[in-house]
Parts: structure tokens; C-alpha cells; sequence
């Protein structure tokens, strides 16, 4: 089972792409400028993007295919296609490439997500479990910290972090698997790139829960690589990687 | 005159002493603005997470030499009926037992590993239980209250080199241990953060709570640095253990 949800977005490469604009800076972030440049670098050397920021579209954590909610974009006038900022895949109506049953998987999990009978059928969210990457990235607030060799990053939703290393240490053995994922990063000139490993998946004693979809806004992001680049705004580019098997 | 004099040097003498002292001739690691740099993954190694007062060992609870400075709670008499009822009824009254947050200093000596991260206007820590997060911001006020939050309101400032946190704003839901010890609203925390060498920290705590206590008291204890290789803090996904035992059907959404 974990084998084929590996593979469930093989060859295919899923785009993801997420605009990030920051709030009012509060007086206790630590970064002076609310708007980082390429100019402004910590002590470290990386490019400064400390802040506190927000997705541009609210809700967008119902669905990557459709945007927000229908009662949300009428008020915040987001049901125009081309408003959509999170998109997946290209042309018109883009789609997660699932394979035939992870799509039926889908179709169940949405069944079950309106009649729910056990635990399990609820979205994790509503559980209060961790949203897993990359819906963490798009579900409310998040401030970054930047520290000597690292990026911090606390999501307000249910006080998540993720502490991402850029010392290109190893990642954890595979056998440790974690809700959001392990993360590694790197600087591309303005351009960090973090490369997330060891994601949980069908955690079978547990809850029966697979990272796969609940509603309408999940993919397999079994092995993302998030790209975020500096400038007024920060553009996250998300690549769910086939994996090359069981990790 | 002489003898008073003579008294006082031997109490300062006695008071340096007993003051905790960086170890002579290691540096501290320094951040970019001249502070200890409290940055890494730490943890306490005690059984304090049981009970922070001295007890023997039973089935699953190793024995322990207590953490709180004199072995004794203040607790009123309102207050010690309390314990001893949320001490018989630990089991699902423990705040721990329904995964909810640890509050603080609870969240300091939980059988976990939790990170520093530093930077000169916040300092957050992030621990593995239940990915609790406290940030710490610095030389700054309080927001006023009422205020009831689970880990309370964090204002921190160096003292030389050491980290004192205030903190306030607490709900009454967070126990300091599994043995029923309790607070209530009003209680005011002071943490104070001595690095004593680059890998261990004295970590010292003053809990006062009018409500509960009779006078302010006190526990410390070590926190060592995790020295382990590639050490990192993991998950403790409380709420995913807390439903496959949870009975009864599924809430309607």
C-alpha cells in the first residue's frame, strides 16, 4: 500500500505555485523592514526574508484545484480563474495527475468526509493533527526566523514549526516518518530551496489516515521540493518528486 | 563591629558560593549581539515530568530526588485539598492525559527534547511534545490582561548572561507535573536561564500564585544540550495516539 501511494503521482510533476504576502510588521518581529530585498542579508550572509507572513488568498486550504471555498470567494471575489493562486498542473482546469485508485481513494475519502463514521473519516484538520506539507504553507499565518545555519518557520495553525537546517546534513533515517516531513534547505542565490523527506503516510495503526487528499485539496506530496524566492513578495514553487520507491 | 564586618564577608563569601558560576575558562558560544547564544536542542534529565517533589520509585516511575528547593509545595489549604484530589484522579484529570498543552515550567521538563531559537528581539522554543511553542519576546510589556492562555505570555531580558522570562496570562487548566500539582490564574512565572558551560544550563524557576501558594517557591535544575550526532527534535503527534483509544462513535461535523 505505501509502494503505490508512493508512486500514485508518478512521472507526472505537479506544480504548486502560492503568492505570500506579508502583514503589518508587529513590533516584536525581529526583522526591521516589513519588505525584504535582496540587499538586506541576517549575519549569516542568507538573504533576510524574517517576517510575518500570510497566503494571499484566504482558505485556500479547500481545495489547490479549485481555490477557495464558494462562500469565501464571493466575498473576497476570488471565484475569477485567473485570481486563483495556487495553482496545480496547466491548462484550463488543471488537475492532480492521480492514478485510477488513488482517485477512487479520493472519491471515498470524500464520501466519507460528509458521513463521517469513524475517527478517521474527518479531515485531519478538524482532528487538530499537524496539515502536513505543503498545506501547512497555505493555512494562515506563518513567521520566519533565521538563525545561524537555519529557517524557522511557526505557522499559527495549531502552533506548527518546521526547523529547516541549511548545513546539508543528512536527513533522518528512513524508518523515522513525520507529519510535516523533514526538511533540508539550501540557498540558490535569493531562492531557498527545502527539500522534504520522511512524510508520514497511512499511519494504518494509528488513525487509518493517509497524507492522501481529504475534501478536495490533497495531494501526495510525498517528496516536495519548495522553492521560496525574495523580493515585496515571497513566490513558493512546490514539486511533488515521485519517489524512487518505499523510503 | 569586627565581628559584623567578619559576618557579612562570610555571607558574601557564602552567597558567591552558592551563586551559580560558569566553569572557569570555557567561553560561552556568543550570538551576533554579544549574548549567550542559547541556541540548540536541550533537555531536562530528571523525573520531574512524575513529580517535581522527592518520591520513591513505582511500577513504571523511576524514584526521584525532587527538583522544588526546600521539598516542599506552599500550597494553602484550598490549594493542597486540590492536589491530593487531582492526585487521585491523575488518570484522566492530568491535563497530559487528554494531550493538551503542558503550560510552563511543565513544558521545560516533560520527557522530551526541545529547541532554542535565538534571535536578538524573540526568542522561541519549540518543543517535541506536542509541538508546543513558546516565544519569547523581548524587552517588551506584557499585553494587558485578563488574558488566559495555555502557556502563558513570555517578556524576556538579560541580566548579564542570564535569560530571566516573565511570564503571565495563564489559564487554570496546566498541572507542573503528573502527581496533581496544580495552579491557578494568577500565577507569575520567572524563569531564569544561567548558561554554566557551552552544554549545560542552570535552569531556575520562581512560581507565586496568591491564589494557591502561601509565599512564592522555587525548583532548578541542569538542562543538558542534546549531543547526540545530527540530533534533531522529532514529532509527538499527541492527538494521533489520543484517538485510537478514544471510544464512542465519530462527532458529527
Amino acid at each position: 500500500m505505501n509502494d503505490r501511494l508512493f508512486a500514485s503521482i508518478a512521472p507526472a510533476v505537479v506544480v504548486a505555485v502560492l503568492l505570500v504576502t506579508p502583514v503589518l510588521a508587529a513590533a516584536q518581529t525581529p526583522a526591521p523592514s516589513a519588505r525584504p530585498s535582496s540587499a538586506a542579508r541576517t549575519p549569516d550572509g542568507q538573504p533576510d526574508i524574517q517576517g510575518i507572513w500570510r497566503p494571499a488568498v484566504d482558505g485556500a486550504s479547500h481545495s489547490v484545484e479549485e481555490g477557495p471555498e464558494p462562500a469565501n470567494a464571493a466575498v473576497t471575489g476570488q471565484r475569477d480563474r485567473k485570481r486563483q493562486t495556487i495553482i496545480v498542473g496547466e491548462g484550463p482546469q488543471p488537475k492532480l495527475p492521480y492514478q485510477p485508485w488513488a482517485e477512487a481513494k479520493r472519491q471515498e475519502h470524500l464520501a466519507n468526509v460528509h458521513t463521517p463514521t469513524k475517527w478517521a473519516h474527518l479531515e485531519p484538520e478538524d482532528r487538530c493533527l499537524l496539515n502536513g506539507m505543503p498545506r501547512s504553507n497555505y493555512r494562515g499565518n506563518m513567521q520566519i526566523l533565521q538563525t545561524p545555519g537555519y529557517v524557522t518557520i511557526l505557522y499559527e495553525w495549531t502552533h506548527a514549526y518546521r526547523v529547516i537546517p541549511l548545513d546539508g546534513r543528512p536527513h533522518p533515517p528512513s524508518g523515522i516518518k513525520l507529519w510535516n516531513g523533514d526538511s533540508r534547505g539550501r540557498w540558490e542565490g535569493n531562492t531557498l530551496v527545502v527539500d522534504v523527506t520522511n512524510l508520514l503516510v497511512d499511519p494504518v495503526e494509528f488513525n487509518m489516515q493517509p497524507v492522501l487528499q481529504v475534501r478536495r485539496d490533497r495531494a501526495a506530496w510525498l517528496a516536495g521540493c519548495e522553492k521560496f524566492r525574495t523580493g515585496p513578495r515571497l513566490l513558493m514553487t512546490v514539486r511533488a518528486m515521485p519517489s524512487a520507491g518505499r523510503a | 563591629m569586627r565581628k559584623r564586618l567578619m559576618g557579612r564577608m562570610v555571607a558574601a563569601a557564602v552567597a558567591l558560593w552558592l551563586a551559580p558560576i560558569p566553569a572557569a575558562g570555557q567561553a560561552l558560544p556568543r550570538s551576533s549581539d554579544g549574548k549567550p547564544d542559547l541556541s540548540g536542542v536541550w533537555q531536562a534529565v530528571n523525573t520531574a515530568a512524575w513529580n517535581i517533589l522527592p518520591h520513591p520509585a513505582q511500577p513504571g516511575v523511576p524514584a526521584g530526588l525532587g527538583v522544588v528547593e526546600g521539598n516542599e509545595i506552599p500550597y494553602n489549604a484550598a490549594g493542597a485539598a486540590k492536589q491530593r484530589e487531582n492526585f487521585a484522579n491523575r488518570a484522566t484529570a492530568d491535563p497530559e492525559s487528554k494531550c493538551w498543552l503542558p503550560g510552563v515550567p511543565r513544558a521545560t521538563y516533560m520527557p522530551f527534547p526541545f529547541q532554542i531559537v535565538q534571535t536578538p528581539n524573540q526568542i522561541s522554543m519549540l518543543y517535541e511534545y506536542a509541538h508546543t511553542v513558546r516565544n519569547i519576546f523581548m524587552n517588551s510589556p506584557h499585553p494587558k490582561g485578563p488574558i488566559e492562555w495555555w502557556m502563558g505570555d513570555s517578556r524576556g531580558r538579560w541580566e548579564g548572561d542570564t535569560l530571566v522570562v516573565d511570564v503571565v496570562h495563564f489559564n487554570t487548566e496546566t498541572w507542573f507535573d503528573r502527581a496533581g500539582n496544580h495552579h491557578s490564574e494568577e500565577m507569575h512565572v520567572v524563569e531564569r536561564y544561567t548558561p554554566m558551560s557551552a552544554n549545560y544550563i542552570n535552569y531556575e524557576v520562581t512560581i507565586e500564585d496568591p491564589k494557591v501558594f502561601t509565599r512564592p517557591w522555587k525548583m532548578s535544575m541542569p538542562l543538558y544540550r542534546r549531543m547526540d550526532r545530527n540530533m534533531q527534535i522529532l514529532e509527538y503527534e499527541c492527538y494521533a495516539f489520543d484517538e485510537a483509544f478514544r471510544e464512542g462513535p465519530a462527532p458529527r461535523p
